[in-house]
């Protein structure tokens, strides 16, 4: 089916009613692009109620287009909306299976290969494969940060390793280092989806994961599993977060143990190594891709 | 999670019944979103509220992870349950389609309050008069 699509530019105090009337006029859903700034890469989003908001709304294509126009083009004027609509009809696409295209094989390092479920690979005889779909937690492996962290791990984890991940997102870097052949692989995120989706995608791997909601410190959420000695910690999370518990993060390390750290910009990267640095690990590694860093740490 | 924020989409859908059809697919499917992975989340979160129409503010990371909030339901549609309508009225100067009471205005306002831009309940109940007013919905 193909629809025709109604679309306008309007103001903030007007974004609900205009949404409202053209919810109205076609008699199904809408959606509506709104303005936002981003303090810095560490912020959430703010909205921004002094941008311009864009109201889409969708007819089928045989569908009265100039009679929805008519009516939506009164009841705005009718609420004191000036709002120029425009209307075009909108490729036909299999909604469900289009975005897929964004997602590739992508290969990580020398032997991380990530696959999403509707890609195949012919893997080498030494590929660590990992079985990945996008969804609600950060970890794709398109990002910067992660694909630092993945060849970071493919460098620093070694068989029998016990290795944490703080801030797993979607539990890409916890099934990596299980694959590398880490002997344990504990996971923590305080966000109770990014636990959810890391045990689903450990299951799809066949990888075993003890993930929990929780944080080091005083919001370590196992019992049995240990606070400390691990001989690799991988935290992707944000420079903030990272200098913020730093000292529980080198309390977390084996002697020798490697601590790998990103989401962190490259105007806090010294604040980071600082951070580090003043725990007593030593800073050894610090690569950059794009504004993003990697910074590793040992602790000696 | 550091991460750079590629949209901010608010989706006014019904409850229990996103599906890859607009606007739910052109919406998303541009930033290239898993839409049956949000398809399913949505409808499993709103399964209790189905009839109304529940907003979700969807925000797209760079790497095409998502997370999204769900919204109290637009205060156009709280109103014509309140008043038991299907519709506003087209030609609301002229045409009254229904009258609610104030305090059933109040417990709506009191419902929107924190998606609202309104610093007291009183501001937020001239807010949602208004959109009762604009509707052909009478309040006293």
């Amino acid at each position: 089916m193909r629809y025709i699509e109604i679309l306008t530019q309007v103001a903030a105090s007007d974004a609900e009613r205009t949404a409202d009337i053209l919810r109205d006029v076609t008699g199904g859903g809408v959606w509506i692009e709104t303005p936002f700034s981003q303090r810095d890469l560490e912020s959430d989003a703010e909205v921004d109620l002094a941008g311009t908001y864009i109201v889409h709304a969708y007819i089928p294509s045989d569908g009265d287009r100039g009679g929805a126009l008519l009516d939506a083009r009164s009841r705005l004027t009718g609420s004191g909306i000036v709002a120029e609509l425009e209307a075009r009809l909108v490729a036909d696409e299999d909604w469900a299976e289009a975005w897929k295209e964004h997602f590739h094989v992508e290969r990580y390092g020398s032997r991380i290969v990530v696959v999403p479920s509707w890609r195949t690979h012919d893997p080498q005889p030494d590929d660590v494969v990992i079985a990945l779909d996008p969804g609600m937690a950060f970890g794709t492996g398109q990002h910067e940060t992660t694909r630092m962290c993945l060849e970071a791990l493919e460098r620093a984890v070694v068989p029998g390793a016990r290795v944490l991940d703080v801030g797993c997102g979607s539990g890409i870097l916890s099934i990596a280092a299980a694959k590398l052949g880490a002997a344990a692989v504990i996971a923590v995120d305080i966000d109770p989806i990014c636990v959810r989706v890391t045990d689903e995608n450990a299951v799809i791997n066949h990888s075993t994961i003890r993930a929990a909601v929780g944080t080091l410190g005083e919001g370590w959420p196992f019992v049995s599993a240990p606070a400390g000695a691990y001989d690799v910690i991988v935290a992707n999370i944000i420079a903030r977060a990272i200098i913020g518990m730093s000292r529980s993060l080198a309390e977390a390390l084996a002697p020798g143990g490697r601590l790998i750290t990103s989401g962190v910009i490259g105007e806090h990267e010294a604040a980071v190594i600082v951070a580090l640095e003043s725990q007593g690990l030593r800073v050894d590694s610090v690569r950059a891709m794009g504004e993003w860093r990697c910074i590793e740490a040992v602790f000696a | 999670m550091a991460k750079k924020i590629r949209a901010v989409i608010t989706l006014q859908i019904e409850a229990g019944k996103a599906n890859p059809a607009p606007p739910v697919g052109p919406a998303l499917g541009q930033h290239g979103i898993n839409i049956m992975g949000f398809c399913k989340e949505y409808n499993e979160k709103t399964s209790s509220q189905a009839g109304m129409v529940v907003p979700a503010e969807i925000t797209v990371y760079e790497d095409r992870s998502f997370t999204f909030v769900l919204k109290t339901p637009p205060a156009s549609d709280l109103l014509k349950k309140a008043a038991g309508i299907e519709k506003g009225s087209r030609a609301q100067k002229r045409e009254k389609v229904a009258t609610i009471k104030r305090d059933q205005v109040q417990k709506i306002a009191e419902m929107k309050m924190k998606d609202l831009n309104a610093n007291d309940i009183e501001a937020a109940m001239r807010m949602v008069e208004g959109t009762a007013r604009s509707m052909g919905i009478e309040v006293n």
